[in-house]
């Protein structure tokens, strides 16, 4: 036991804090106030740091990619009011490849319906930008797409849809009408009068088909009342990857950028249809959510803490004096003997 | 009131007596692990402060009328150097046809071992037919490119072979050829069948978008188009294709921090008429690196394509119409992006922002020590009052 005294005895005469005892302090009921105002403030400021902390912040790097790339996915819906029958869906890209895309995507015919769509404006563009907690809540990869509602097999509009691999190069993805563009054995005539290239997006994306991922052109409709009209869509797309806090989640995607041209004069070598007109950017985005190491979150809440302490230790009697000062001026009252704030004191042994 | 006295009102580091003071056993334990708790915090800081960042940049590119060079070591094993040739192209119009500066062609065995190396000058002047007569005049077997250039002389095979060329003929292995059959043209051809070729060097090109290629037999060019005179290539006895192994492809000098995504690529076919393309799109990066000086460089991302020349549909790609005709080959063709990364690196902190820190460290650390050592010795206070109670 004796021992143990002496280890407290030793220890004690490391107190670097001065604590008055006390017969020599004074507590007023004013600085109880600031007390606890000065713990609400404390309270309220760790909040908001733990706050900021466990949010985290967005982190954006841009990197060129390192593999050598060979395919990427084109997830599209798109409804045609044309029936079918009369369409062709290609793909004719840099690399010389014509890749038919209507085989390996699924037609059926439907009624034409503009209730959900919207046209292409600037507000649309603006809505797709996404922060990353809600591009991981909505990155959830289907396989499949939404059965087609009013199913009719002769019905004047047809829905294309499906998913399907293109060459990652630059390319034209177009949907045009048989016996406009290319040679049809078939010679199944479609005259100029049928073609009505209106149409509405419900999904264009590359990558990995995330169905509630917002893309520029989803939701987009056109509406044609000329019968030899090419529409033309110019996208830019730029590989995107999302990574969660530590690697925790991370989503391989494609953004892209598009404008608009709807061409009425169509000649003979410039078929009438629907184009979509794509390019790769080589320089993709990563964006990573990154939190500050703990050490340094520790830091800082002992910053705050300890920043509030000094300065209202300081402030209050500098305060307390000057209103000392101001209220009894002409009297001469030592600062060191009494103060406003501690007129009524009330000793405390 | 004298001088010192009014300064001293001033004072923010109200000193208490030391009679007034209390230590305590727990003020010593705040006071150590207070201590502790300073030294780790500046350790980290101090490490933070070496850090390292990297700092991303993306700008648009803006210099102008800049060359890039473009590095690169490919082996063909089954074509020999003889009938292969390099050209670059670009939009600006420059051609660059059977290059020969800066670009060693190495002869290879079949086992891959080296035969020779030389530099791209396919024809050694050397062997000029210096033992003919001075007044011998080959014929040039009709190839005569210009009006008015009737009595053009073609003294030697390669003569022949550069008359046909610019006419735009398809010349072969020599065969028949008075001059290529005194040089014993056609046996070296039969010769080399077997061997391969290694292209190793370095070509300076415009920063515009354009390609290079290899392809076989000498090339020509008119205004509209480009061709190969692939005679050689697809008549020869031993079968020749373009499995190639490309062992380093990059553009601009080496930085240890680009990988290029193309080196190490190994393609094999069996099919003589058979095409590669690799479609590359070229980024320009500045490395900012600490103690050293900025390195301009460029990066690239590629896509890789390949068919057979017959086109049509393949076992691989059974939706694909694939582009029929065209040369056998394989095909760089790069696009150079209008952004530029610049990739910095920096310290995470200066060193002024590294005191401050430790500052704030210790001022904090210290504060909010002195708040629980207080609270505790209230406490104890508190308690033993009531025990004595």
């Amino acid at each position: 036991m004796a021992s143990m005294e002496n280890v407290a005895k030793s220890v004690r005469t490391f107190d670097a804090f001065p604590k008055v005892s006390s017969t020599y302090t004074t507590r007023s009921s004013q600085g109880g106030v600031v007390t606890i105002a000065l713990s609400i403030i404390c309270i309220f400021l760790i909040w908001t740091e733990m706050g900021s902390y466990f949010a985290g912040v967005e982190e954006q790097q841009f990197m060129v990619d390192d593999s050598i790339g060979w395919d990427m996915q084109v997830n599209l819906d798109i409804t045609v009011a044309m029936p079918c029958v009369t369409l062709h869906v290609n793909v004719q890209d840099a690399s010389g490849d014509l890749l038919l895309a209507a085989e390996l995507l699924e037609m059926e015919g439907t009624e034409y319906d503009l209730a959900t769509s919207h046209e292409l404006t600037i507000e649309s563009r603006a809505e797709a930008v996404d922060d990353l907690s809600s591009v991981f809540r909505r990155a959830k990869v289907a396989k499949k797409f939404k059965k087609t509602k009013k199913l009719h097999p002769n019905s004047p509009a047809c829905r294309i849809y499906g998913s399907f691999k293109l060459n990652k190069v630059q390319g034209d993805l177009h949907i045009t009408a048989k016996n406009h563009g290319y040679l049809d054995p078939s010679m199944s005539s479609v005259t100029n009068e049928a073609l009505n290239f209106s149409h509405v997006i419900d999904e264009f994306s590359f990558g990995e088909y995330y169905p509630k991922l917002e893309n520029p052109l989803d939701g987009v409709a056109a509406l044609i009342d000329t019968n030899l009209f090419r529409y033309q869509y110019y996208l830019s797309i730029v590989p995107t990857t999302y990574i969660g806090y530590g690697g925790r989640r991370v989503v391989f995607t494609n953004q892209y950028a598009v404008t608009e041209q709807p061409t009425s004069q169509v000649n003979p070598s410039r078929p009438p249809g629907i184009y979509f007109k794509y390019d790769i950017e080589p320089i993709g985005l990563t964006i990573a959510e990154r939190r500050v190491p703990f050490w340094q979150f520790l830091v800082r809440l002992v910053n705050v803490v300890g920043g509030i302490v000094i300065c209202t230790g300081w402030l209050y009697p500098l305060i307390d004096s000057i209103w000392v000062k101001w209220t009894n001026r002409g009297r001469s009252v030592p600062h060191e003997t009494q103060t406003l704030l501690d007129k009524g004191l009330k000793r405390d042994d | 009131m004298p001088p010192r006295r009014r300064l001293n009102t001033f004072d923010a580091f109200t000193k208490t007596v030391e009679d007034a003071r209390v230590r305590t056993t727990s003020g010593g334990v705040v006071t150590i692990v207070a201590t502790v708790v300073i030294v780790l915090l500046i350790v980290s800081e101090w490490s933070d402060y070496r850090r390292i960042v990297n700092r991303p940049e993306l700008i648009v590119d803006k210099t102008r009328g800049e060359r890039m060079n473009i590095n690169l070591n490919i082996t063909f094993p089954e074509i020999p150097c003889e009938i292969l040739t390099l050209d670059v192209m670009d939009v600006s119009g420059e051609q660059q046809m059977e290059i020969t500066h800066g670009i060693i062609k190495t002869r290879l065995n079949d086992d891959g071992s080296v035969i020779s190396t030389e530099s791209l000058a396919l024809h050694s002047s050397g062997d000029n037919a210096h033992h003919l007569d001075e007044n011998y005049c080959g014929p040039c077997y009709g190839a005569v490119p210009k009006e008015g250039d009737g009595n053009r002389c073609c003294n030697t095979c390669d003569d022949v072979r550069n008359a046909y060329q610019e006419v735009g003929w398809a010349f072969g292995d020599g065969h028949g050829v008075e001059q290529c059959e005194r040089e014993n043209y056609p046996e070296k051809i039969k010769e080399m069948a077997h061997e391969g070729c290694n292209i190793a060097g370095t070509l300076s090109v415009n920063k515009v978008v354009g390609n290079f290629h290899f392809a076989p037999g000498k090339s020509f060019s008119s205004p509209n188009m480009h061709l190969h005179d692939l005679n050689i290539y697809e008549t020869s006895a031993v079968r020749h294709t373009f499995t190639h192994d490309i062992h380093h492809l990059s553009f601009g000098p080496h930085h240890h921090t680009v990988s290029n995504p193309l080196d190490g690529t190994v393609k094999d076919t069996d099919e003589r008429n058979f095409n590669y393309m690799y479609f590359i799109k070229v980024v320009s990066t500045r490395f900012e690196r600490i103690g050293e000086s900025p390195l301009e460089t460029n990066q690239y991302s590629v896509t890789s394509h390949e068919r057979a020349i017959r086109g049509g549909r393949d076992d691989d790609h059974p939706n694909t119409m694939h582009a029929r005709g065209g040369i056998p080959g394989v095909f760089f063709s790069y696009d150079i992006s209008p952004m530029k990364v610049i990739n910095r690196e920096e310290r995470s902190k200066s060193f002024g922002s590294f005191l401050i820190g430790v500052c704030a460290v210790v001022g904090g650390v210290l504060a909010v020590a002195s708040v629980i050592d207080r609270g505790v010795w209230e406490a104890d206070k508190a308690l033993s009052r009531k025990k004595a109670v």
